[in-house]
């Protein structure tokens, strides 16, 4: 018995470790995600967009703003201009990610009470652009109504009533949580670790499936044809899961690390998280292999599923927004659970016990999709024989 | 020899089709309904409807009158009432809710008397696009109903004139989003998405129509009539299907009330050179291997990252120069560039003068892949 499973151990051991295709995905793709993912969000927010001022008042003020307006981390006055259709025309050629308008009499009437704006423009093609320039524009503003008081005119004898027309009753003091610099590289790669340590398993595994399927139509057989359907279904897995394992602690503790990602959760809760992830992941990818026919078709599958994946995950857009349809598909996928899981967990401090709903659906699908896995292979070598 | 003539190659290739379901659905319709998907995804195009939480700890008419406004708010939902703020913290950290708003104690004395209080609002910066919308849509609740409350009337109910001197004046940012009026996510995005997994699809159908000939060993009867003209002949047909293809996805586009507002014909040219240099990368990332299962290895980790390379979500113009090298290789993301500058926006050619040079430079592979393929040069 223990001869049978160490025999079966070492077969499977080589099969994965020869094969030039499933190391190279495995590892080769881990590693290599691991550095080009984060790479264009390493400055984590966009800073110093540039913008242009269109100065129509030209008074003291209006230069100080845009001083200030330069003084801001999001923004960068690159020019003045004389137009805003001259400054449209800039965004157009994406010479400018916006503009501010400072209109004629904005500091005579700023003086004297009046309602005044500050009209500003920003490119929102891009989300994040707009954002900061709306938001180095608001910071300007403010700026501004704390260096001009009311009380000035309050002393200086103009009209009371003008002035607290523009008077707010309460702020809103709004502060971000869990992500405190809406930085981007905190924001896409802990989820997007998830997924690839899922997709890359997935490769593998179904690699592995396709490979021995064609072998078996040509008439070859194997080890996997030869053991217990069961025993070759758990050897395989805890191969797998193995490998995992450390390519999960590389990416949870070494990469988290180096990118300095704030974890919350303690060891012990994200081991009782990773491993039912791992082993739901191998087991369909396992049962997946089973259904391909040819050694190419694992990869094909699983890089068209990634962009749907992601989007369906709810950490990019909100779960109540995506059609049922579409969410009940991809709750069959492990990663679904899995990266609202390890959000929760370890980048927004859930406990344990919060999460547990996506852990027993983890734990469901590894179960069922280990029994699938179980058939699948049984039915080969029964084909087989 | 009609055998050889790049209408044969052609015909031969179109033939294969028939006996591979699989390659005929990835130049069919499997993009299509990947596609149609990511659209459905991000149909509602707004944030409507994200669960909040409200501590209230002054419950008073203000306060209460203050829930109200941010339930009205057609981007938020009043979905729970946590009786802490420690609670109302634990309800976030499960994604529960969106934000969490704490009114303060005596929210309505202090407001009557003018001492401008702070309501405060803790949100998700986890889920940074989420966040940002609730966050705007909180501004716009308080901005509301601030602007409702007179601001004479603390000053006529005996406000200090000492306090009300010490106000500041608020200068009013007022903000035009460019490109996008209703700040829709679904133009914001799926424009980007389906030419990214456009790019990944084209890869694919190119990297199995050379792997075919492998794999069923025609490889030698495939290459006969010399390697430019079979590898010509092979992608040809793959070249104008998923061009065919991007000018469908530029038109539902048009149709999903997304016009394009500068050139077509611009756009098209650049769809047209993005699927040729896809062409030329696939034959490259093929002869690079030598077999079908590795090159697609390869093609995944050069094309399933485009998306975040594409500047879309993160402008590239804040991207390290390492990332801009990258980003520079892979034809889909000069097609963003040219695409941006013609659909959401009527630039001049000049703007984009450089991504077509880039789209056309891919074709310097091309002698490359053709001295790979040549006979002698296979060593397997």
């Amino acid at each position: 018995m223990t001869q049978g499973f160490l025999s079966l151990l070492r077969a499977e051991a080589r099969t994965i470790f020869t094969d030039r295709v499933i190391m190279l995905t495995v590892f080769g793709g881990v590693v290599l995600y691991s550095f080009l993912y984060p790479l264009p969000y390493s400055r984590q927010v966009p800073r110093d967009q540039r913008i242009g001022v269109v100065d129509q008042d030209n008074s003291s003020l209006s230069r100080k703003m845009i001083r200030w307006l330069d003084a801001t981390p999001e923004l960068e006055v690159v020019t003045t201009l004389g137009s805003i259709e001259a400054a449209e025309a800039m965004v157009n050629r994406r010479e400018l990610s916006g503009f501010v308008v400072i209109r004629e009499n904005f500091r005579r009437d700023i003086l004297l009470g009046r309602p005044v704006n500050l009209a500003v423009a920003g490119d929102a093609a891009f989300f994040l652009v707009y954002g900061a320039v709306a938001e180095g524009a608001a910071t300007v503003g403010a700026t501004v109504g704390a260096e001009i008081k009311v009380g000035r005119m309050v002393i200086g004898g103009q009209e009371i009533k003008a002035a607290s027309r523009r008077w707010t009753a309460f702020g809103l003091n709004a502060r971000p949580v869990f992500n405190t610099i809406l930085g981007y590289v905190f924001y896409v790669v802990p989820a997007v670790f998830v997924l690839i340590l899922q997709q890359t398993l997935l490769i593998g595994t179904g690699v592995q499936g396709g490979t021995q399927n064609a072998l078996r139509r040509r008439g070859e057989g194997g080890y996997w044809l030869e053991f217990p359907a069961w025993q070759v279904l758990s050897v395989r897995t805890m191969v797998f899961v193995a490998i995992y394992s450390c390519l999960a602690l590389y990416y949870f503790g070494f990469c988290f690390n180096f990118y300095q990602i704030p974890r919350h959760a303690v060891i012990p809760d994200l081991l009782l998280l990773t491993l039912p992830f791992l082993l739901a992941v191998t087991t369909f990818g396992i049962a997946l292999g089973q259904l391909m026919m040819r050694r190419d078709l694992a990869t094909q599958i699983v890089l068209l599923s990634s962009l749907p994946l992601v989007f369906t995950s709810g950490f990019v857009w909100p779960n109540h927004l995506v059609p049922w349809p579409l969410l009940f598909v991809a709750n069959f996928v492990p990663s679904t659970p899995a990266i609202q899981a390890f959000l929760r967990l370890n980048q927004m401090g859930a406990t344990f016990d919060q999460i547990m709903p996506l852990v027993v659906q983890l734990w469901t699908q590894a179960i069922v999709y280990g029994l699938v896995a179980w058939w699948l292979l049984k039915r080969a070598q029964r084909a087989e024989s | 020899m009609a055998e050889s003539s790049l209408s044969s190659l052609i015909g031969r290739e179109i033939r294969s089709w028939g006996s591979d379901p699989w390659q005929l659905a990835l130049i069919s319709w499997l993009p299509l309904v990947l596609f149609a998907a990511l659209w459905w995804i991000f149909s509602a195009g707004i944030v409507t409807d994200l669960g909040i939480g409200v501590v209230d700890l002054d419950d008073s008419r203000l306060s209460r009158t203050l829930i109200r406004q941010l339930d009205a708010t057609p981007a938020l939902r009043i979905a729970s009432r946590p009786l802490s703020v420690h609670e109302g913290r634990r309800a976030m950290s499960n994604a529960e809710i969106g934000a969490l708003i704490v009114i303060p104690y005596d929210f309505q004395a202090r407001t009557s008397k003018g001492l401008k209080p702070d309501v405060t609002a803790f949100y998700n910066g986890q889920f940074i696009l989420i966040g940002k919308a609730v966050k705007s849509a909180l501004f716009q609740a308080q901005a509301t109903l601030a602007g409702r409350i007179d601001g004479g009337l603390a000053l006529a109910q005996g406000a200090a004139l000492p306090q009300a001197a010490g106000l500041a004046v608020p200068v009013v940012p007022q903000l035009t989003p460019l490109y996008n009026r209703g700040m829709d996510y679904a133009l914001f995005l799926v424009p980007a998405v389906i030419p990214a997994l456009w790019q990944v699809v084209m890869i694919i159908g190119m990297l199995n129509a050379i792997g075919r000939e492998h794999r069923e060993g025609s490889w030698e009867q495939w290459l006969e009539p010399g390697p430019l003209k079979a590898f010509i002949g092979k992608m040809l047909p793959y070249v104008l299907v998923y061009w065919v293809m991007g000018i469908g996805f530029l038109l539902s586009f048009h149709l999903l009330g997304w016009p394009v507002r500068g050139s077509w014909a611009l756009i098209i040219t650049a769809q047209g050179l993005t699927v040729i240099a896809t062409a030329v990368m696939a034959g490259f990332l093929f002869v690079l291997v030598d077999d079908l299962p590795r090159s697609l290895s390869l093609a995944a980790a050069y094309t399933a990252p485009s998306f975040a390379f594409l500047g879309v979500t993160f402008p590239a113009s804040d991207m390290p120069s390492l990332a801009l090298f990258w980003r520079s290789l892979i034809p889909v993301c000069h097609f963003m560039d040219i695409q941006i500058s013609q659909m959401s926006r009527a630039a001049d050619f000049g703007a984009v003068a450089l991504d077509f040079g880039a789209l056309v430079l891919f074709l310097v592979v091309l002698p490359l892949v053709v001295l790979r393929l040549a006979p002698g040069t296979e060593d397997s």
